[in-house]
């Protein structure tokens, strides 16, 4: 019994205290314009209600270190959506991707296949992931977001 | 000396020959109801290790936008004829994201020109372009059409009347066309009310669903002709004693109302007008100042026309007799 009951102490306490690690939480915003009596426009994000073709929505991916220790080579990639038009990084520093997520850079920096021997320069039409790369390792409970904009076809 | 004084209504004989247009481009939307979901993936390295994990699944359903275009094909229908029917097409495009059917209905109001009146409504339901009663089917005024798919076009017949008084040369139909009869304004949110049950965003305004046609009259034509008689020949020139029969004879050709005729003719000094003699369509008319359409009174002859609608004529006579000259 003695010796099962190592075995069981040894077993809890090779596994790290993990507590998930990164958490995400996605959230979709609607971006309105409004204009005040001075004819000063304002930008908000408020949760959607009536989204429809045409209107701007926000993507925004909230991250939180869960865990008691720091997390490095953070990653976090999201596929822009089926019917979205991606338009622009709202929040973070990220990179994007025309090619189904296997390569990522700046728009200006990326071209697309346009005929057989030719290539055109990439467009924000052509998105087809975003991606954030964290420089410096998260801070156990550090939290952030990041976001993109996209317009809904 | 004759005078003749008439209010004319008629104007010119003239054809639809332009198809003004008003359409915008329709683009293809994401269909109503479509669930965008959103996932993202984070990879990390913690204790030396690789760990990936997603976030949760988010998921935002589209709403359906209402929006369309009317083309008025036929914006003026010419030689109109009072009280006849008449045909105008227009052609609406679902320039929204979910099905809908659409109400044509009539707009009145105090602007609105002797207005033409919606009797009918078709569906170009053999979608051949032209309008059988046969076979296209009636919608009603008011009444829902076919469902019009999103980026779909379906052509419409509108079947008005003529009013009976075309007096005012031309005649207005001034229609509403929109998905709901009531109207709601631009921008206005219905919970649940579209396709798939999504939301329902109306994206057109007053102005988007107005649509306005035009009848022209057919042209009128009036003639008056005027003959005399001496002592029952034809001749020029009277002595005294002689009477002179004069005929006056006012005709209306084409279509449209004429109002107001009055015939005045002021005898001159050495004709004394026939007690008796004046009639209208063969049937005398009396001297005085009273209630039937003549009278001769201080040396004037004056009938009045009943107002009516042409094609018509008319025949005024009297008789004068030529005085002896004054000395």
């Amino acid at each position: 019994m003695k010796l099962i009951l190592l075995v069981i102490a040894g077993l809890i306490f090779a596994f790290p205290a993990f507590a998930a690690g990164v958490k995400l939480e996605s959230s979709v915003h609607e971006e309105i314009t409004t204009v005040d009596a001075k004819g000063v426009s304002r930008v908000s994000l408020v949760d959607p209600t009536s989204v429809a073709p045409g209107d701007v929505v926000v993507i925004r991916i909230a991250y939180h270190n869960t865990s008691d220790a720091p997390v490095g080579d953070i990653v976090i990639s999201n596929p822009v959506p089926e019917h979205l038009t991606f338009l622009t990084v709202r929040e973070g520093v990220g990179m994007v991707s025309v090619d189904g997520g296997k390569t990522y850079g700046a728009l200006v920096d990326l071209t697309i296949k346009d005929g057989v021997d030719t290539r055109r320069p990439a467009t924000t039409a052509d998105v087809t992931h975003v991606r954030w790369r964290f420089d410096q390792p998260l801070a156990p409970g550090a939290q952030g977001a990041v976001a993109f904009a996209a317009r809904l076809d | 000396m004759l005078k003749i004084s008439f209010i004319m209504f008629g104007i010119v004989f003239g054809l639809a020959v332009s198809a003004a247009a008003f359409t915008r481009d329709a683009v293809a939307m994401t269909p109503a109801g479509s669930l965008i979901e959103n996932r993202a993936t984070v990879r990390f390295d913690m204790a030396g290790d690789t760990h990936t994990s997603e976030s949760n699944t988010v998921s935002t359903r589209v709403a359906e936008l209402v929006s369309f275009d009317v083309s008025v094909v036929t914006p003026e229908v010419g030689g109109v004829r009072a009280g006849e029917m008449l045909t105008y097409t227009l052609d609406i495009t679902n320039t929204g994201n979910g099905a809908e059917c659409f109400v044509i209905s009539q707009q009145r109001g105090a602007n609105v020109v002797e207005p033409v009146e919606l009797m009918a409504v078709h569906a170009d339901t053999d979608g051949d372009g032209a309008f059988d009663a046969t076979k296209d089917a009636a919608i009603g005024v008011g009444g829902c059409s076919p469902q019009i798919a999103p980026n779909g076009r379906m052509r419409f017949f509108a079947i008005g009347r003529m009013p009976a008084d075309t007096s005012a040369g031309k005649a207005e139909l001034a229609m509403r066309i929109g998905p709901d009869e009531d109207g709601p304004s631009y921008g206005a949110v219905f919970e649940g009310r579209g396709d798939a049950g999504a939301d329902k965003v109306i994206a057109f305004n007053d102005a988007m669903s107005a649509a306005t046609m035009w009848a022209k009259a057919s042209k009128l034509v009036v003639s008056l002709v005027t003959s005399q008689l001496v002592s029952g020949r034809v001749q020029t020139t009277a002595v005294t004693g002689d009477v002179i029969t004069y005929s006056l004879h006012f005709k209306a050709g084409g279509e449209g109302w004429v109002k107001g005729v009055a015939m005045s003719d002021p005898l001159p000094a050495d004709l004394r007008f026939v007690p008796g003699s004046l009639n209208l369509n063969g049937v005398a008319l009396s001297d005085g100042d009273d209630a039937d359409a003549g009278q001769s009174v201080d040396g004037v002859v004056a009938v009045r026309l009943p107002d009516q609608a042409a094609p018509f004529e008319h025949t005024i006579t009297f008789q004068a007799v030529v005085r002896p000259p004054s000395s």
